[in-house]
């Protein structure tokens, strides 16, 4: 008696289950164009930037830096050292030679809707993992170069 | 990352740490031999690697926090207390445990409500983590407009005077 109310109540769960099982399909169909996802190119600007305590004025190409500088940092003078347009894709490691002969090493390592997470290497200066949003510079400073230091200044574009 | 890139990466680092079996290190192997980007992925690994047992070896360093403690421009350091400790106040009435749990419920629901916990909250900080091999390293700013990081030499070319700026 015991069996039979199992059985009949198994029944009735796999009766009631059955439309939705049915309208399911157990594989998801392939969708039409979706192939093999490519793997994403980001971007960057990579500028290299000399502050020095010698008067100079500013850089016309340094003003949008020189903004953000200027509340943290005592200088008299800053000039664009170099600028740089990189295209990387995710876990490649990218170069950009600085004046110091060193090399400024960046490798993106995710990106999604909050930024670009990248692994800094600025040989002797400093290492680091940062997210950098769009439009949001990651400005690295302190090497001492002539009679200033350097300021390398990453943006994900 | 992509599940098929991140098991390929996750095959890579187990290769080179030895860790697969003979035939799917015959197999990660042929894929290396075939593939530039493997390959270079391999490297980068190795390079990540050197990195790490570099920073594994600078642990033993001695201890730099004085040091850069002495060159923070922002840092205030507070007296040490001359007198006794002031004595406690008396204790107000202790509110129910259910009041705690009322509070934390309806703290949850807020943060759920108002989507605080999605995707779409801004994360202002972008510094996971920083070393400045040996070097005092400052944050000076991270906030939605910037970061940025300082590294202070040796030589004594940071002040704490006046407002406090780091000097070039």
């Amino acid at each position: 008696m015991r069996w039979s109310r199992a059985a009949l109540a198994l029944a009735l769960a796999l009766a009631a289950a059955a439309p939705f099982a049915l309208a399911q399909p157990l594989v998801e169909p392939p969708r039409p164009g979706a192939g093999k996802p490519a793997q994403p190119r980001l971007d960057f600007a990579v500028t290299v930037l000399h502050a020095s305590p010698r008067p100079g004025g500013v850089d016309p190409a340094a003003e949008r830096f020189d903004q953000l500088l200027r509340s943290s940092l005592r200088y008299e003078s800053l000039r664009v050292v170099k600028a740089k347009q990189r295209h990387v894709k995710l876990n490649e490691i990218e170069r950009v030679r600085l004046p110091t002969g060193e090399d400024f090493r960046f490798r993106p390592i995710d990106a999604g809707d909050r930024g670009v997470l990248v692994a800094i290497n600025w040989r002797k200066t400093a290492r680091g993992d940062f997210r950098l949003p769009r439009g949001k510079p990651l400005i690295l400073g302190g090497q001492p170069f002539e009679d200033g230091q350097l300021v390398v200044i990453l943006e994900a574009e | 990352m992509s599940e098929t890139s991140r098991q390929h990466m996750q095959e890579l680092h187990a290769f080179r740490d030895g860790e697969l079996s003979a035939f799917r290190r015959w197999r990660v192997a042929r894929r290396l031999a075939r593939d530039p980007r493997a390959r270079r992925e391999l490297a980068a690994l190795g390079e990540l690697g050197a990195l790490l047992r570099e920073q594994a070896e600078s642990v033993g360093e001695p201890d730099l926090w004085e040091g850069i403690r002495a060159r923070l421009p922002y840092a205030v350091r507070p007296e040490p207390l001359a007198g006794p400790l002031p004595e406690r106040a008396p204790r107000a009435p202790r509110a129910p445990i259910w009041a705690g749990a009322a509070l934390a419920t309806a703290v949850v629901a807020v943060v759920v409500a108002t989507g605080m916990l999605s995707g779409d909250a801004p994360n202002v900080a972008s510094v996971r983590w920083l070393d400045g091999r040996g070097k005092p390293v400052m944050v000076l700013r991270d906030d939605p407009e910037a970061t940025i990081i300082w590294v202070i030499q040796q030589q004594p070319e940071q002040t704490t005077l006046g407002a406090g700026d780091a000097v070039v």
